[in-house]
């Protein structure tokens, strides 16, 4: 059984799956772990006896030191390897001894892994690694059960577990031999040679490798747990249970979740207890009007008995029967209650073949909240998309200040104490911007809680007294920063939890960089090059009310796009050349009876009037608190034979510094909403459901027509995709796309004459028309914005 | 002749195996559920077993699995816990899809009973297994009847665009429904068997085959669905008992 994403999907079953990663602890209850292997990444100390050959400090490591070592069999005759005994050896305990393996495709040689018990019954527990493949063979006592080959990154992680059969033993150790043999499978071979990369030994009591620890002279205790409960008192491996929180160490297991549909994989691991279908309040983009509204969606679950098999890792201790008291998500909630922010992903997909998740469309979202179980056994789980870390309630900037005034200060002082004692050195830079009150206020000195060299009254504010006790804000400054940079800054550094792969820019504060554009280069290098921001941020604002004025300002969409699990900004603007523009039409796109076509009279502008530069930097929001302000105007569409009414948009541009930045913010506006725009609404079948928000698509309807009654392809802008039914039908909603006269771009030298050129450079580049504003051909000049 | 099988000896022996993953234990093999990850899973790929030891010899004539991702699979059963004596029931079984595996046997007497899964190139996984003695209708299926196995009684979802074009379509699967309808039973059969089967119908799966003899790749692993009727003398001498149940194929 399986998905497949072709998402022309005839006679294919959809499904949705639910999955959810919540915390959960590494370790295995009451298990410490120490690493037993000494000189762990240094093969060449004499710790480590064999006749083979190192060269230390080779090969980057997987933490990313220089750390690995080379180590060779130079003989032809007979096998050389290094070996390392397990210190404080106990031969009732069982081991697990691991060794990190540089990956290779080389055929020439295949290395040895042995995990060693002596002294009374010699005993050998051996591996012969493919490195190419990771492929292994469980050679002489070992059985395949025995070993476990991780894909670590460029290394495998090779790991023995077992424990000596003979309580008289009284060494273990591990020993690698580089060229075990010649053909992987085909036995020892003396004459092979060759080197391979090692770093990373470990000998940990118990069944699992564990979380690598270093160690030089002694061994080293790297984690586990000590907490002593009797057996079938254990915790559940979750941080509301742990018993150790000191050494709790959290990682994430996903609990999957499917419709209950016919023919689902029998070796997936997954519980049909999802009811109905998922419910979509799709993100909506609002351009112009800020960042739109959020994606979020609830999906509910059944409720049942459960027997605890595969989530409780102690089931088998328990004093109770685990299906016999409470039930699933009774358990799983009392459990885990610290759900909240957690990630959630819907996956949507068909069955056909074969089972493969890279055919799925998966869309992420953050938990928000897990309801139930209610009286009908029903648990609700919604999720919302990550845009809601940005919530003003959740992050801000800049972060409060917690120092005060030690003592109060009249109007002229150019320095103070701040309190309490030691705050300065944790919360304040060595100089920078303050706010006390509504006085906005420079440094250039700060030695522990003593700021000096203080200017007052900047940014247009006004000095006055302060008390002992005020709060002394620390401020946020920008100066001459491209607000693709502002909104970087916001979300690294002011947003928990945001993940830096969810942000598109290669160019970016979490780097390194690449080289290679991403969209967020691209959006800042066409678009948005010239929109540097200079503001200081005195008073700590939600990080959602800024990024939404950001929008409006700089006027560009920002949304969550839930499939690619990325935050976008698009300009909004003209396509850029050769934009693709995707086609819809009433034959091949648009399902029947699904069209809605509407007017959406107030969002006409015919002047757009921007107040900026704000007179006192604590004070905006009306006109009187600016110095300036940019009219743009269209006058004709104000005409008695035309709309015959004036409507005025009006922008408070905190974020706009100068009045060429005002003047596009005003000019962009006004083109783009200067009709009474269409919005359009209509369903596809899934194979066309794959647009996004802020995508261009030209649409032909019979909805749509010219003066003569014919069908005109026009281009709207997606603003809502909704997946009303998962795999199968998509509403969306869009905007009319149009903007007032031709755009153009800057074409490059082999450009001929505009009539000589094919209409598809006339649509991508710009060309130079006649004084009377128009081509020899009757088309209109084009503009510049 | 029907036949249901509903005992599981599984549930009633001490059942061990060769081999387990922690998250995938025994338990997953007898618990009744067959859903996705509800499974044993050896720890290791290549040939593994699960036994069931019954104390003492015991009859059975039935084997099923159903939920399962294996290359072959066979039953076993001996005297002495497989040290010496091991026998065959049948050959194996290799499945061609996710089928459920039912086989018929003439019944055996063995205390110690195995079945050997095995998959080469990764673990095998197996959702449920069964082994007991079936219970046989005495009475054919009614007129009206579909076998569980036939295709059709899917819904669908069409796509049609608004210049009236076929755009595509969605199969809607909910798993299979039926009835299964009896009405010239002895009143010593339904008071004998089909009481005790009910007993089991009423709170655990069991499978279904409708035709063994002629169909034997035609079986279903059903549950009933909603109230299970009470028998009822049909006419004087014979009862009828009826039940509807929904199925997995």
């Amino acid at each position: 059984m399986s998905f497949n994403t072709e998402r022309v999907k005839i006679g294919r079953q959809p499904v949705v799956v639910c999955e959810l990663d919540l915390d959960f602890c590494q370790w295995v209850f009451g298990e410490l772990h120490e690493n037993y292997l000494l000189h762990s990444e240094d093969f060449s100390d004499a710790y480590w006896v064999g006749f083979a050959t190192v060269t230390t400090n080779t090969d980057t490591a997987p933490d990313s030191t220089t750390t690995a070592d080379t180590v060779s069999d130079v003989s032809a005759v007979g096998e050389t390897g290094v070996a390392g005994a397990v210190q404080s050896f106990d031969a009732t305990a069982e081991y697990t001894l691991s060794v990190y393996v540089k990956k290779d495709s080389a055929t020439t040689h295949y290395p040895l892994v042995r995990l060693e018990y002596s002294g009374s019954t010699t005993e050998q527990y051996d591996c012969e690694l493919n490195r190419d493949t990771g492929a292994y063979n469980a050679l002489n006592d070992a059985v395949a059960s025995d070993i476990a080959v991780e894909d670590a990154g460029d290394y495998w992680r090779v790991s023995i577990t077992k424990q000596s059969a003979d309580s008289a033993n009284t060494v273990g150790s591990l020993y690698v031999a580089p060229a075990y043999s010649s053909t992987f499978g085909g036995g020892a071979d003396g004459a092979a040679t060759g080197g391979i990369v090692l770093w990373g030994a470990q000998a940990v009591i118990g069944g699992i490798p564990g979380e690598y620890t270093t160690t030089t002279s002694a061994a080293v205790t790297n984690g586990g747990c000590s907490a002593s409960a009797a057996s079938g008192s254990e915790c559940y491996n979750t941080r509301k249970t742990c018993q150790d929180t000191a050494r709790y160490s959290k990682t994430a297991k996903t609990y999957r979740f499917v419709q209950p549909v016919e023919g689902l994989p029998i070796t997936v691991d997954m519980i049909p207890c999802i009811s109905g279908k998922p419910s979509y309040a799709p993100m909506k983009i609002t351009p112009g009007k800020g960042l739109g509204h959020r994606g979020q969606v609830q999906v509910k679950l059944r409720d049942f008995t459960y027997h605890d098999r595969g989530i409780d890792p102690y089931v088998a201790t328990r004093s109770y029967t685990p299906e016999a008291q409470g039930t699933y998500w009774g358990k799983l909630l009392a459990r885990n209650p610290y759900y909240r922010g957690r990630p959630m992903r819907i996956r949507t997909g068909y069955l056909g073949d074969s089972w493969d998740w890279g055919n799925f469309q998966t869309r992420l979202y953050i938990i928000d909240n897990i309801s139930g179980p209610d009286k009908s056994g029903m648990v609700t789980i919604t999720g919302k998309d990550p845009m809601t870390l940005l919530d003003d309630d959740r992050a801000q900037c800049p972060a409060p200040s917690t120092g005060v005034l030690a003592a109060g200060i009249n109007s002229t002082a150019t320095s103070f104490n701040l309190s309490p004692s030691g705050i300065g050195n944790s919360e304040y830079p060595t100089s920078g911007t303050l706010r006390i009150g509504s006085e906005e206020m420079t440094f250039s000195s700060r030695t522990a809680d003593a700021v000096s060299g203080v200017t007052r009254a900047v940014n247009g504010t006004e000095a006055d007294d302060h008390d002992a006790d005020d709060v002394v804000q620390l401020a946020k400054v920008w100066s001459g920063v491209n607000v693709v940079d502002v909104i970087d800054d916001l979300l690294n550094n002011f947003v928990d939890g945001f993940d830096t792969s969810w942000i598109p820019y290669d160019q970016g504060i979490s780097g390194p960089a690449t080289g290679t554009d991403d969209e967020w280069d691209e959006e800042k290098g066409f678009y948005l090059s010239s929109n540097d921001i200079t503001r200081t941020l005195s008073k700590p604002t939600g990080i959602n009310k800024i990024i939404s004025e950001l929008t409006e300002q700089h006027l560009f969409n920002m949304f969550w796009h839930d499939t690619d699990q990325e935050l976008k900004i698009h300009a909004i603007a003209p396509p850029k050349a050769n934009a693709p523009v995707g086609a819809f039409d009433d034959d091949s796109n648009i399902l029947a009876d699904s069209v809605r076509l509407t007017l959406d009279e107030k969002a006409r502008v015919s002047q757009v009037w921007v107040y900026y530069n704000r007179i006192d930097n604590t004070e905006g929001g009306k006109p009187e608190a600016y110095h300036n302000l940019y009219i743009a105007a269209d006058l004709n569409q104000e005409d008695a034979d035309l709309y015959g009414t004036k409507a005025v948009k009006i922008i408070y541009a905190d974020w706009v510094p100068s009045q060429a930045l005002a003047a596009q913010l005003a000019g962009r506006v006004l083109s783009r909403f200067y009709q009474v725009p269409k919005i359009i609404r209509f369903a596809v079948d899934a194979k066309d459901s794959d647009k996004s928000p802020s995508d261009l698509v030209s649409i032909t309807t019979r909805f749509i027509q010219n003066e003569a009654g014919a069908r005109e392809a026009t281009r709207f802008e997606i603003l809502q995709v909704d997946e009303k039914e998962a795999g199968h039908r998509a509403e969306i909603e869009a905007l009319v796309s149009s903007f007032n006269g031709l755009y153009g771009f800057i074409g490059p030298d082999t450009l001929g004459d505009y009539s000589a050129e094919s209409d598809a450079n006339k649509q991508a580049y710009a060309f130079i028309c006649p004084d009377s504003g128009v081509f020899a051909d009757g088309s209109n000049g084009y503009k510049i914005i | 002749m029907p036949s249901i099988a509903y005992e599981n000896y599984f549930t009633t022996g001490t059942v061990s195996v060769d081999s387990e993953d922690s998250d995938y234990l025994k338990e997953n093999a007898y618990d009744w559920l067959t859903y996705p990850g509800d499974v044993w899973k050896p720890a290791t790929s290549g040939t593994h077993y699960i036994t069931v030891d019954m104390g003492s010899a015991v009859d059975a004539d039935f084997w099923a699995v159903y939920g399962h991702d294996v290359d072959s699979i066979k039953l076993q059963y001996s005297s002495d816990n497989f040290a010496a004596d091991i026998n065959d029931v049948g050959t194996s079984v290799s499945p061609s899809g996710d089928e459920v595996i039912y086989k018929e046997f003439t019944s055996i007497n063995a205390r110690y009973w195995r079945l050997q899964v095995v998959k080469a190139a990764s673990v095998s996984s197996i959702g449920l297994v069964m082994l007991g003695e079936k219970l046989t209708v005495p009475e054919s299926v009614q007129v009206g009847f579909t076998p569980p196995t036939l295709t059709g009684g899917n819904d669908y979802m069409n796509s049609e665009s608004e210049g009236g074009y076929f755009l595509g379509r969605s199969l809607i699967k909910n798993g299979r429904q039926f009835s299964l309808s009896f009405p010239l039973l002895t009143p010593s059969f339904i008071r004998d068997s089909w009481d005790l089967f009910i007993q089991h119908a009423e709170a655990k799966p069991f499978i279904f085959a409708w035709d063994y003899d002629n169909y034997p790749a035609e079986v279903a692993y059903c549950w009933t669905d909603k109230k299970i009727d009470v028998p009822n003398y049909h006419q004087p001498n014979f009862m009828q008992a009826s039940l509807k149940v929904r199925a997995r194929v």
